[in-house]
């Protein structure tokens, strides 16, 4: 009885949901009527536009281009987000040094960032979006991480020592499983950032990648590009978040649920 | 029951903390021996420091003052007063993460399958702790601890908060075990008649800071306890007169 009744709900959600999509494709249709492609290209024009990104191969060549930027710096930051957030948690001096700098390095605005970078480097192929996503989303991971060591419960780091279990023993069923989930929401919030800032970097400083493609097309007047690109992201982040991030986190999770 | 072999001495312990307004004296000259095998009931005020005493004794606290003696290879098992369960493993997992530390593979199971077969936890043993009640949890934390075949047992709290039936089964279940394996137990209590049924010893505490008020020693074998016996009665009185002196 209870699953039909939930099972009914996810229906209802879906169908609304679905319903919403359908009427912004209605609305946007009708509203690209009254107005020049330039402006607002019909949704027609935009899958042709599509359609072509995909025919010339341009589609996956700057996507593929993109998508090695953000893994290169992205990982990069993860490693140095997942160590310095250890070093941190094991030596009060080095957090009480440099805990302010990262705090900082946060809050300056991603623009300020690209600017400078562009100063550095030029308009490197890989440095600069490189750099942008490495310096944008290495604090997200640090103060993930960093959270996620405060919340270890030591009460168990108690049990397990008076139990005789050994240091690794302690770091690898203690910490580590406290820890996952923090790593995993750690990578998917900053995912999102790091795409974000690839693009942003591309757009300004590089001369390939799906940013740079788009400022093309914005500088030819392509407004029907722009809305299929608009529409390739989307996808993009849907199949991240949907197909990978949201079943590696329940996966990671499961001894919380009841059922 | 008792033989001569000393588990564990303590000797003139101090232990206070700091707090807002200067330092809290807790523990004021505790001395207490455990032979082997003895099964000794820590009773006394709320906050007199049992919790405290039995983390000491567990080397998860360090006493300000005073000794504390046991032989190096003693092996501790402590039933934590709230289950100290880790959420990521499952009730075998969660047995087996410290069973390994002592008994080999075979042993470790057959040990464990027996426990928790006794327990009626066997047919949760690939559970979460999530999915288990207050009940189950106290009984998992019990089976692990036993579970490892301890020298000494460290129980704070046990039987708090449990149905009757469930109570009276477990201690039945520690009763058995106790008999058959011989380990020393030390557990605390709220409750004069469950400190006099169970224990060779009662130990009555004072309130802070804390020293024996009172030791009482049970002079019948288990099996002539009743609550109707006059032994018996008179003993849970005595506590009962000690723990509610200082309130008149
Ligand atoms: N880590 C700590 N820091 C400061 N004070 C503490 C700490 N642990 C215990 N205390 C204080 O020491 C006293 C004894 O605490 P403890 O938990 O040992 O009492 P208890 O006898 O086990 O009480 P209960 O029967 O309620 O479990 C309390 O007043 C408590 O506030
Ligand atoms: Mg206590």
């Amino acid at each position: 009885m209870k699953t039909s009744i939930s099972k009914g709900n996810n229906l209802t959600r879906r169908i609304l949901s679905t319903t919403g999509i359908i009427v912004v494709l209605i609305f946007w249709h009708k509203l690209s009527q009254n107005y020049h492609p330039l402006i607002l290209p019909s949704p027609q024009e935009t899958f042709q536009a599509l359609q072509k990104l995909w025919q010339s191969g341009s589609l996956w060549a700057s996507t593929l281009i993109t998508f090695r930027r953000t893994l290169l710096g992205y990982s990069a930051a993860l490693v140095a987000g997942m160590f310095t957030a250890l070093l941190f948690s094991t030596c009060r001096f080095l957090q009480d040094l440099f805990r302010p700098i990262i705090t900082v390095t946060q809050i300056i605005p991603p623009v300020i960032w690209i600017v400078l970078a562009v100063i550095w480097f030029g308009i490197a192929d890989d440095l600069t979006p490189i750099f942008l996503i490495f310096i944008v989303t290495f604090p997200v991971v640090f103060i993930n991480i960093f959270s996620g060591l405060e919340s270890v419960d030591l009460r168990l780091v108690e049990m397990a020592e008076v139990y005789r279990c050994s240091r690794r023993k302690i770091m690898l069923d203690v910490y580590l499983p406290a820890l996952v989930p923090h790593v995993v929401s750690a990578v998917s919030l900053g995912l999102s950032f790091a795409w974000k800032s690839t693009i942003f970097a591309e757009f300004i400083g590089s001369s390939s990648g799906i940013g740079f493609v788009i400022s093309m097309a914005n500088a030819n007047l392509e407004t029907e590009k722009l809305f299929a690109w608009a529409i390739v992201l989307i996808l993009l982040m849907l199949v991240f978040e949907y197909g990978i991030l949201t079943p590696l986190n329940k996966r990671v999770t499961r001894w919380k649920r009841h059922d | 029951m008792t033989k001569n072999t000393i588990t564990l001495e303590l000797n003139q312990i101090h232990k206070g903390f700091k707090n807002t307004s200067g330092e809290l004296k807790v523990l004021a000259d505790i001395s207490l021996t455990v032979q082997a095998g003895e099964i000794i009931a820590l009773i006394g005020p709320s906050g007199c420091g049992k919790t405290t005493l039995l983390n000491i004794i567990s080397g998860i606290a360090a006493p300000d003052r005073g000794t504390l003696r046991q032989s190096p290879s003693l092996r501790l098992a402590y039933v934590f007063q709230e289950p100290r369960l880790l959420p990521w493993k499952t009730v075998e997992g969660n047995i087996r993460f410290v069973q390994d530390n002592f008994l080999a593979a075979q042993e470790g199971k057959e040990v464990r399958e027996k426990l928790l077969q006794k327990t009626g936890l066997l047919a949760y043993k690939d559970s979460y702790p999530a999915q288990l009640s207050g009940g189950m949890k106290q009984r998992l934390e019990l089976v692990r601890a036993l579970a490892i075949k301890p020298q000494l047992l460290l129980m704070d709290e046990p039987f708090k908060s449990l149905d009757l039936a469930l109570k009276f089964d477990l201690q039945r279940l520690l009763l058995t075990e106790h008999e058959q394996e011989g380990f020393a137990l030390l557990f605390t209590t709220h409750d004069p008649d469950e400190a006099v049924m169970l224990a060779d010893r009662v130990v009555v505490l004072s309130d802070k800071p804390t020293q024996i008020h009172q030791e009482m020693v049970i002079g019948l074998t288990r099996e002539k306890r009743t609550k109707t016996n006059p032994h018996i009665q008179e003993n849970v009185e005595r506590i009962i007169r000690v723990l509610l002196e200082r309130h008149i």
